[in-house]
C-alpha cells in the first residue's frame, strides 16, 4: 500500500515562502493497493494536483471517501480534472447529513452551483455514484477494504480504517477527543468521564495496531487550553496519545494550523521530542505535501 | 353562542406552560460562546425534547453503531454542535400541540404554522431586522394560530360551525369566528403567550394579526407576520385552505415597498428550511 499527501493543511489554503516545505494545501490524500486499487481521502485543494497526476493514465477509476464536508475538505473537487472527462469512474462516500437533512450528493453539488462555479454537478462527464455510509459500514474498494467510525467533529466526521496487502492504515480526518465539559466535584463529573473514556475504547480498539495512522493535531497544547476547546482539533500531546494508547507504530500529524509556518511546525516537533511526549518506538512526523508512505 | 371569556380564561390556565427549555435552547443556540454543559441541561430538564433528540441520534439518519441512551451520551459521541443543532430544530417544531379539534387537521395546523414561522423570519431578514431580533419572529408566525386550537377545545361543535362557514362563504376564518362565536383565535392565541409571559411586542403581534389596519403604526414584526400568514394561505391547496387570504393593507404594503408575488421568489432558503422542517416534523 502506498500513501501520499496531496494536501496537509487544515481550514484554509495557506501559500507562501513560510509553508512552502510542508505545503499550503487542504486536506488531501492518496491510497493505492498493490493492485493498484485507488482510494482518496478528501477533497481539499490538494486534489486538484493529484487528478492532474491521474490524468496520464486513463480511464481514471477511482473511490473517494470524504471525512466530513467543511470546506477544507471538500473544495477541490471542482478542479479534480478526471471528474470532466467521459469514460472515467469515480465512486463518493461519505456521511448524511442529519441536521440539514441531505445526502453527500446534495452537499457536493452545492458547492458548484451556478453561484459559485461555472460548471453544474450534473454537467460532469464521468460516471459517478454517491453513496451514503451508516457507522461501521465496510466497503470493498477492489483488493482493499475501507471501514468508517464516527470520530468528534462540529459536524458528523468518519475516520477511515483502510485494509489491503495484509496492512491496516488510518485517517482520522478531523478529530478532538472530548473534554469533560464538568469540573471535578460536580455530579455528573465522573457519569460524563466514564462516557467519555467508554467511546475513546471504543475508537482505541477500532485502531488497535495500525500500522500507520494519520491524525489530525492542529493546536499546540497551549493554543487548545487556551481557546480552541470545542473547535473540533486535537492537540500535539492528545493526538501522540491516541495513537500510544492504541499501539500504533507510525504516526503522522496533520491539519497543520494555516497560520503555522514551516519553521514553527519544526521546532514545534524538536520540543516534542527534547520533552519526551514522544514514545520509545513510535516514529512521529508533521505531514508534508507529496511525502509518500510505504506500508 | 359567544365563547364564555371566564371559561377560556380558565382553559388557557389548564394549557400546558411553555417550556422554557424551548426558549432557553433558542437563546442559547443564538450565543455562539454557549456553554455545552448548559445546553445539556437544559435539554436533559425537558422530557420531550430529550425523548426527540434520542430518537433522531438513534434513527437512520445518523447510522450510528451504537444506541445512545442519554444526552451526555449523544454529546460524547456526535458532538455539541450537532446537538445543538438538531435541538433547536425540535424545540420550536416541538411548541405546537399535535391533537387535532374540531375540523382542524394537525398536519394543515402544523405545515400553516411553520410555513408562517419560517416566512415571518425571512421576511424580517429581507427588510434587514437583526438576527437576534428574528427568534421572535419565528416564534410569533409558529404560534399566531395556536388559539385556534384552544378555542376548538372549549367549543368544539361551534368551533365546526364557524369553519364550515369560513369554507363555504370564502371568509377568513377569523371573521367567521366573531360571526358565529363573537370571538376569535386571535384573542385566544393572545391570551396563551401571555400566560406563557412572552414579550409585550410579541404578545401583541400575536394579538394583532388579524386587525392591523386598526393599528396606528403596526411594528415590522406585525407587517412580517401578517404578510408571512396570507401567504402561507396562498401555498395552500384550495381545498386545505379554511381561510380566506386577506388583502394586504396599504400600510403594510408600503412597509414591504413590493408586490407581495416577489417575495416568494426572492426567499432563497424557504424550499429548503421547509424540506427540513418536514423531516423534523416527522419525528
Amino acid at each position: 500500500m502506498q500513501i501520499t499527501f496531496y494536501g496537509v493543511r487544515g481550514s484554509i489554503p495557506s501559500p507562501g515562502p513560510d509553508t512552502v516545505r510542508y505545503g499550503g494545501n487542504t486536506t488531501c490524500i492518496d491510497v493505492m493497493t498493490d493492485n493498484g486499487d485507488r482510494i482518496i481521502l478528501d477533497g481539499g485543494t490538494g486534489i486538484r494536483q493529484l487528478g492532474l497526476d491521474m490524468m496520464n493514465q486513463l480511464p481514471v477509476q477511482c473511490s473517494i471517501f470524504i471525512t466530513h464536508t467543511h470546506w477544507d475538505h471538500i473544495q477541490g473537487l471542482p478542479f479534480f480534472t478526471p471528474l470532466f472527462v467521459p469514460g472515467n469512474k469515480v465512486d463518493f462516500y461519505g456521511a448524511f447529513d442529519p441536521v440539514y437533512m441531505k445526502d453527500l450528493r446534495s452537499i457536493l453539488a452545492q458547492q458548484m452551483e451556478y453561484c459559485y462555479f461555472p460548471i453544474r454537478e450534473n454537467e460532469l462527464k464521468a460516471t459517478l455514484s454517491y453513496n451514503s455510509l451508516k457507522e461501521g459500514d465496510a466497503i470493498q474498494v477492489g483488493s482493499a477494504t475501507v471501514t468508517c467510525i464516527l470520530l468528534n467533529h462540529p459536524v458528523l466526521n468518519f475516520g477511515y480504517l483502510i485494509e489491503a496487502d495484509g496492512k491496516r492504515f488510518f485517517f482520522t480526518g478531523d478529530n478532538e477527543s472530548p473534554v469533560n465539559i464538568y469540573q471535578p466535584g460536580d455530579d455528573d463529573f465522573a457519569e460524563y468521564q466514564e462516557l467519555i473514556e467508554e467511546r475513546e475504547s471504543h475508537i482505541i480498539d477500532f485502531i488497535r495496531g495500525v500500522d500507520c495512522i494519520v491524525i489530525d493535531a492542529q493546536y499546540t497544547k497551549e493554543e487548545y487550553f487556551a481557546s480552541k476547546i470545542g473547535w473540533g482539533h486535537g492537540y500535539f500531546e492528545s493526538s501522540i496519545q491516541l495513537a500510544a494508547k492504541a499501539g500504533i507504530p507510525q504516526v503522522h500529524i496533520t491539519h497543520h494550523d494555516p497560520t503555522r509556518t514551516d519553521d514553527q511546525l519544526e521546532a514545534i516537533f524538536q520540543q516534542l521530542a527534547h520533552k519526551g511526549a514522544i514514545p520509545d518506538g513510535m516514529q512521529v512526523h508533521p505531514a508534508k505535501e507529496t511525502f509518500k508512505i510505504q506500508l | 353562542m359567544s365563547v364564555d371569556q371566564d371559561k377560556l380564561e380558565r382553559l388557557v390556565e389548564k394549557m400546558p406552560t411553555f417550556p422554557q427549555s424551548a426558549q432557553r435552547v433558542m437563546e442559547i443556540c443564538a450565543d455562539i460562546n454557549y456553554s455545552t454543559q448548559e445546553l445539556v441541561s437544559v435539554i436533559e430538564r425537558d422530557p420531550i425534547i430529550t425523548l426527540k433528540v434520542l430518537k433522531l441520534v438513534n434513527s437512520a439518519y445518523f447510522g450510528l453503531s451504537k444506541k445512545i441512551t442519554s444526552i451526555k451520551h449523544s454529546v460524547v459521541y456526535v458532538g455539541s454542535n450537532t446537538i445543538k443543532n438538531i435541538a433547536i430544530a425540535i424545540t420550536t417544531i416541538g411548541i405546537l400541540p399535535k391533537v387535532a379539534q374540531a375540523g382542524v387537521s394537525r398536519t394543515h395546523f402544523l405545515t400553516h404554522s411553520l410555513t408562517t414561522a419560517v416566512l415571518a423570519k425571512l421576511i424580517g431578514r429581507s427588510k434587514g431586522i437583526p438576527e437576534n431580533e428574528l427568534t421572535n419572529f419565528y416564534i410569533a408566525g409558529l404560534l399566531h394560530d395556536i388559539g385556534v386550537i384552544l378555542t376548538a377545545q372549549l367549543v368544539k361543535a361551534e368551533y365546526k360551525q364557524a369553519i364550515d362557514l369560513a369554507r363555504s362563504e370564502s371568509l377568513p376564518l377569523h371573521v367567521a369566528e366573531q360571526s358565529v362565536l363573537d370571538f376569535n383565535h386571535a384573542e385566544a392565541s393572545a391570551l396563551l403567550v401571555e400566560k406563557w409571559q412572552f414579550p409585550e411586542t410579541l404578545v401583541n403581534c400575536i394579538r394583532n394579526h388579524h386587525r392591523i389596519e386598526e393599528i396606528e403604526s403596526p411594528t415590522a414584526m406585525e407587517h412580517s407576520v401578517f404578510i408571512a400568514n396570507q401567504l402561507s394561505k396562498l401555498m395552500e391547496d384550495d381545498a386545505d385552505r379554511i381561510s380566506a387570504v386577506e388583502d394586504i393593507p396599504a400600510i403594510t404594503q408600503a412597509w414591504l415597498g413590493k408586490p407581495l408575488d416577489s417575495i416568494i421568489e426572492s426567499l432563497d432558503d424557504f424550499s429548503e428550511e421547509m424540506e427540513r422542517i418536514k423531516a423534523f416534523m416527522a419525528l
